[in-house]
């Protein structure tokens, strides 16, 4: 029964019924603080931080506290302050005028969150300013131990921490009367090739390059502005989303609450491999408040592939909704829908199944061998390579004659490596809202990166036509790749079409781990050779992936997998052999650097061992093989994702530029220095540096699609509508910025708006660090119509004897050769009222043929613990080849993030199971993603090249910052200790025992 | 989900009691919930019913009683370890080891009563206060109270055939004493693998067990662990550490005399 609580929120008294299992969290959201997000049900994330007081009496007495963790019934008669109490934007205020009233109250945090970059999918950012402001309070001065600590309890998956802690000393700072300088990024050109194009005026016939003129022909984009006159690009813009972030305001999929909606479930299977004999689901149903209950009994058998994809999924197919056979600890059984997330639990519980236990596999080794169970035995499923074995995939790619190139080599040498399944993570869990619309039209509201993907591949599983979805995509609170899948969508929807109703539907954070996709593991083997100098003949790449219990994207991550391997140093012969397996155990899927992370791990270990082997530096090694400007990659043509790829050869690299300042910021020349290598004053302690090479993709060659549409409106501002998904990566800033520099704007001009399948155009979605390339450049080309319109009108009402190809755009002005201008204002009132009236706006799409690689150098400064095997990374460096860097601060940024997870993956975060397949992990904490008082210094360096077929300038970088620091500690700890470990992650007893076994 | 039928908040310990020992209700008792809220939300606990909020009891409160600090089983970690007398005490090994417990939205939360009734075998605030020789004064629904020493108390079944106990104060003696602290984790912040804290007194007066021989001061040195058993314990006698996915039992076992070794170094170089 609910009772009644007295709560005292944000200075106003509330008395709200609550039932005796509710939490805080939840009833505050009910008061509409949306401030507050749900990450977790333990505590760990701390998205639901709140100041906390059962003395108001007392302000000092204010604690910071999750409120999911905290039973409202908890909260009687106390205070709580969210991020909304900081800011009285709602609170009435004499002393502002109606202008100030018209724009936003922003504190001096929030400002320096925005100004710093140190928002990027904002999910955290509210629970991260309280925490911040709280501590200011507190101590005004703090140092950056302090204001790590203090927001310690705050988990952030996108940012690495730097900025935010780097926002709230500038806004200490500020608050007591210092003006702290604009934050620093280190951004340099690259000699060779960092020049941008020497002229800033539009080619003629407005591209540098020919070809036929349609949509999305491949050409390259054109350089409207070159700096120093660019306005925009290349400039620190704050991000057009930090504002509604940094106020927490409801923008996720999961701050809205409809009209009679019900809460949905999913019941996971809790052993590995078994039969359904028979679900009970009278006991749920009968429950006052449940209102729907599925099985696999009541929903079409439609055979899918859940990677989000392009049409036509590549293979296999090889999932149903739901299935009378349960394949891992996890899986999907039954799902409910009912009137609260209480009633869904026991409605849950109630569910009676009976099932059939099946010998399970855990390894593709084990799941390969003659007489291992078959995992997909069902008749119906396509395109698998070998159900019988278990083989969901084969690969096998070879170019020109690597045995015989082995065969003649100088020297050949052989090794191999394993990495481990690891989890994308995002505080925002799996969380989608589907109801009908008043057109009967199916709406889906879903934190997904893939929207259109998501729309084209439910409708066959829900039996309706495309038209009558629409998925609309709010803000993300992070996806990292988890996100490219279709992965609730589909169940939620059943359940709206079974009900009626409007339905909600969210993981747990157990289901997370268990239930959602991670990272595939792999068994690699690498055989190179080379010649009497050093230079690589021929190399071959044997790899045994685990796809867990569905293909998704085994396919697809593997074949990147090959790709890296065999393409970051130049083959003359290569082969790529691959077996992805199917196993009992949860799904990988995507995952930033989508097989990158796995490769390099093993091929930077490999080159450097090989060149030890061989005597060489291994820098020096490297450089000799890498690829360099004007080389092909030999493998781009076979080794498409899931199709034949296009031929590719390098138009920029700062690769060697990006080896040469990382080593100086590293500290290199340490590694020659014994006091610091063995410190004297403690003897178990020993040191060391590494390196790794990295060469990532930017957008999937002849794959990807993005498309814009850019309006004019009466004020000369646009309506920028574009299909791609920001999921905190800031792609909708650099995407505005792109447009407003080539439509001569301030960045405010341009309203940006995705996504919604009913009102943006299509594009593939956020993954393959393909945004700001490939619908950068549909952007580009919207504009450039839209520019052209708008010189042509000019030129016809509002200027005499001047050719619209006469006119440019600078400074919201059209202007001629001889200094006439026009303000954009005014030809847009023209066009729109006045006369010839007409709408100026364009729809372009782009895609590309090529794929150009950023570069990068990473490192890594460590200590090991030769008593304790506990290795501590010090300082880590990345300096990277993004081409031109649109926005310097979001692309620090995201190396910082990057770079932040990768040190999980190499250290800490781990996937373990017993041995029935349950996952070990169920929460934050057990399963370790870093906290702010635990990074060591980070620094990101932006080398820039200029990258001819991108959009002025520029490559990706979304990715790359993940793929290099697993190998560069396993070569730092190699430089400290002379041991090499071949697997990660880097376990203080992993580390110990190969101290021990070299002793030995 | 957490699917609770009842919450009680109590003013007296006697009505806490009478709740927890009402047999037609399966009840716990609440204290910062850091722990239960989080069981309860995640179905991991099913057997209960309703739970019995201590906040009203008058149970956070941190005073000096002759020799020794008096502190309430509802006293949060922070409050604990930023009591002038509690952060000094030992060379501060009482906030050199809470901050591995968690951060501070949890430890703002989080109660020494908590701390104690969890056990949890990688706590090293916990370890802590074994190593200061800390003792916990519970109530039983007669009204009975004892007084136990920390490394003897158990609270494994709040509903035995005695009925319900509460702990409602730990006691810290106030020693002139040094401490030391190592630790192995996967990550700097993260709860240990295997740890100990080593807690010297000039006097050697601390010193029971975990000692080694001799009367001087490191002879005196009191150590407790972490990671190698099923909740922190003072060292000493066979030890007996469980593999699970952080370590082995024979890296922990190994660990044990390393960290062991080093805290008790660290405090032989720590100022009082």
């Amino acid at each position: 029964m609910p009772s009644s609580i007295s709560l005292t929120v944000n200075g106003t008294h509330h008395h709200i019924d609550v039932y005796p299992g509710e939490l805080l969290r939840t009833a505050l959201r009910r008061l509409r603080i949306f401030s507050l997000k749900h990450g977790d049900e333990t505590g760990e994330t701390g998205a639901d931080a709140i100041l906390f007081t059962r003395t108001p009496d007392d302000p000092k007495s204010y604690r910071l506290v999750n409120s999911g963790i905290l039973l409202a019934a908890q909260a009687d008669r106390a205070s709580v302050v969210t991020l909304e109490g900081l800011e009285g934007e709602d609170a009435e205020d004499a002393e502002r005028s109606l202008q100030e009233r018209l724009s936003p109250r922003i504190s001096t945090l929030q400002q320096q969150f925005i100004e710093c970059g140190a928002i990027q999918c904002g999910y955290c950012t509210p629970a991260q300013i309280l925490a911040a402001q709280h501590l200011l309070d507190k101590e005004p001065r703090p140092s950056e131990d302090a204001v790590r600590e203090a927001i310690a309890g705050v988990l952030c998956r996108c940012t690495g921490y730097l900025k935010p802690v780097q926002a709230i000393l500038r806004a200490a700072a500020q608050l007591q009367g210092e003006t702290p300088p604009p934050p620093e990024i280190d951004v340099r050109d690259a000699p060779a090739t960092g020049e941008w194009p020497a002229s800033d005026r539009l080619p003629s016939n407005g591209w540098h390059d020919g070809g036929p003129d349609t949509q999305t022909q491949t050409r390259t984009v054109p350089v409207t502005v070159a700096p120093p006159r660019t306005q925009v690009v290349n400039k620190p813009e704050p991000k057009v989303d930090a504002v509604k972030l940094a106020k927490g305001r409801p923008v996720f999929a999961d701050d809205v609450e409809l009209p009679g909606m019900l809460y949905g479930g999913l019941l996971t299977s809790p052993v590995a491999h078994a039969r359904i004999l028979s679900i009970d689901t009278a006991d749920a149903l009968a429950l006052p408040g449940v209102h729907a209950v599925q099985t696999y009994a009541d929903l079409p058998r439609v055979i899918y592939a859940s990677g989000g994809q392009s049409y036509p999924q590549p293979p296999p197919y090889d999932q149903v909704c739901l299935d009378s056979k349960v394949r891992y600890v996890g899986d999907r059984v039954a799902t409910v829908a009912a009137e609260t997330p209480e009633l869904v639990q026991e409605a849950l519980e109630r569910i009676k199944v009976e099932y059939e236990e099946l010998p399970a596999a855990f390894s593709p080794e084990e799941a390969m061998q003659t007489g291992a169970p078959v995992i997909h035995d069902e008749d119906d499923a396509q395109m698998i390579h070998d159900a019988k074995r278990n083989v969901a995939v084969k690969l096998l790619v070879d170019h020109n004659d690597v045995d015989a190139a082995l065969e003649s080599a100088y020297f050949v040498f052989e090794s191999e490596y394993r990495v481990h399944q690891v989890q994308q993570a995002s505080i925002e869990p799996h969380v989608v809202i589907t109801y009908w619309d008043e057109d009967d039209r199916l709406v889906i509201r879903t934190s997904t990166q893939v929207p259109f993907h998501v729309r084209r591949m439910v409708a066959p599983l829900l039996g309706l036509p495309v038209r009558r979805i629409r998925v609309v995509k709010p803000r993300i609170g992070g996806g990292f790749g988890g996100k490219q899948e279709m992965l609730i969508e589909d169940l939620c929807a059943h359940l709206t079409i079974a009900t009626g109703r409007p339905v909600k539907f969210e993981y747990t954070r157990q289901m997370e781990f268990s239930s959602a996709r991670t990272r595939h593991p792999q068994r690699l083997r690498f055989r190179s050779g080379v010649d009497a100098s050093g230079k690589l003949v021929g190399m071959e790449v044997r790899v045994v992936a685990d796809t867990g219990a569905y293909g998704t994207h085994g396919l697809t991550v593997q074949m990147v997998t090959g790709f890296r391997a065999l393409s970051t140093y130049w083959l003359p012969a290569a082969r790529f052999d691959c077996d992805v397996v199917y196993t009992n155990k949860p799904v990988p899927g995507a995952f930033r650097g989508y097989g990158a992370p796995q490769a390099l791990f093993g091929l930077e270990q490999h080159m450097e061992e090989m060149a030890l082997a061989f005597g060489m530096d291994p820098t020096e090694f490297k450089r000799i093989n890498w690829v360099k400007e004007g080389d092909s990659l030999v493998m781009a043509v076979a080794m498409g994702e899931g199709r034949e790829g296009f031929p590719q050869t390098v138009e920029s690299s700062g690769l060697a530029e990006c080896v040469e300042t990382g080593a100086e910021s590293i500290g290199w020349h340490r590694r020659n220095d014994p006091d610091w290598k063995s410190p004297p004053d403690r003897p178990h302690i020993r040191r060391g540096i590494g390196l790794a090479i990295c060469m990532h993709g930017t957008g999937i060659a002849g794959l990807d699609m993005g498309a814009a549409s850019i309006k004019l409106n009466d004020d000369g501002s646009f309506n920028l509508l574009v299909g791609a998904t920001d999921l905190g990566t800031g792609s909708d800033t650099v995407l505005a910025q792109i447009a407003a520099e080539a439509l001569g704007v301030p960045l405010d001009q341009i309203v940006i708006y995705s996504s919604d399948t009913d009102f943006t155009p299509f594009d593939t979605g956020a993954y393959a660090s393909s945004t700001t390339y490939i619908s950068g450049g549909a952007v580009l080309k919207a504009v450039e119509d839209v520019s052209l319109q708008i010189r042509r009108h000019a030129a016809a009402h509002l200027f005499e004897g001047v050719d619209a190809d006469q006119l440019w755009l600078e400074d919201q002005k059209v202007i001629a050769p001889g200094g006439q201008a026009v303000s954009i204002e005014k030809v847009a009132l023209h066009s729109i009222h006045q006369e010839e009236q007409h709408q100026i706006m364009a729809t372009a799409s782009h895609m590309s043929y090529v794929s150009p690689p950023p570069f990068a150098a990473q490192y890594a400064a460590l200590e090991v613990d030769t008593e304790t095997g506990q290795v501590t990374v010090e300082k880590a460096v990345m300096a990277v080849d993004c081409g031109i860097a649109i926005n310097p601060v979001t692309a620090s940024g995201q190396v910082e993030g990057g770079m932040t997870q990768a040190l999980g993956y190499a250290l800490c975060e781990e996937m373990p199971y017993d041995d029935n397949g349950r996952l070990e992990v169920s929460r934050f904490g057990d399963y370790r993603i870093l906290a702010a008082n635990e990074i060591p210094e980070l620094d990101t360096i932006l080398v820039q090249t200029y990258e001819p077929t991108g959009p002025f300038g520029a490559k990706a970088i979304a990715e790359i910052p993940m793929d290099g620091m697993a190998p560069a500690i396993a070569s730092a700890i190699f430089d400290a200790t002379g041991i090499r470990i071949r697997e990660i992650p880097f376990t203080p007893e992993r580390v110990w025992r190969a101290l021990k076994s070299e002793k030995k | 989900m957490a699917i609770l039928a009842e919450y009680h908040r109590p003013k007296t310990l006697n009505d806490a009691l009478d709740l927890l020992a009402d047999s037609t209700a399966r009840r716990l008792p609440l204290a910062g919930g850091t722990h239960l809220v989080g069981a309860l939300e995640t179905r991991q606990r099913r057997d209960v019913d309703g739970v019995v909020d201590l906040a009203a009891l008058e149970l956070s409160y941190i005073r000096q009683v002759d020799s020794s600090l008096h502190v309430g089983a509802m006293t949060t970690l922070t409050e604990l370890v930023e009591h002038p007398q509690c952060a000094d005490l030992a060379a501060g090994i009482l906030p050199a080891t809470a901050r591995f417990e968690g951060p501070q939205n949890l430890r703002n939360a989080a109660t020494v009563g908590g701390l104690v009734a969890l056990a949890e075998p990688d706590s090293e605030p916990f370890a802590a206060l074994l190593a200061l020789n800390a003792s916990v004064v519970a109530v039983d629904r007669d009204g009975g109270e004892s007084h136990r020493l920390l490394e003897d108390f158990t609270l494994s079944n709040p509903r035995s055939s005695q009925g319900p106990i509460l702990i409602t104060e730990i006691q810290l003696p106030l020693v002139h004493a040094v401490a030391g602290h190592a630790r192995i984790a996967r990550s700097p912040m993260d709860r240990c693998i295997v740890a100990a804290v080593a807690v010297a007194a000039a006097n050697g007066d601390l010193s029971r067990r975990g000692t080694s021989s001799g009367g001087n001061r490191a002879d005196s040195t009191r150590t407790a662990l972490c990671g190698v058993d099923t909740r922190p314990r003072i060292a000493g006698g066979p030890l007996l550490p469980t593999s699970d996915y952080k370590a082995s039992g024979e890296y922990r076992l190994a660990m044990a005399e390393v960290v062991g070794r080093r805290a008790r170094t660290d405090a032989s170089g720590s100022h009082p």
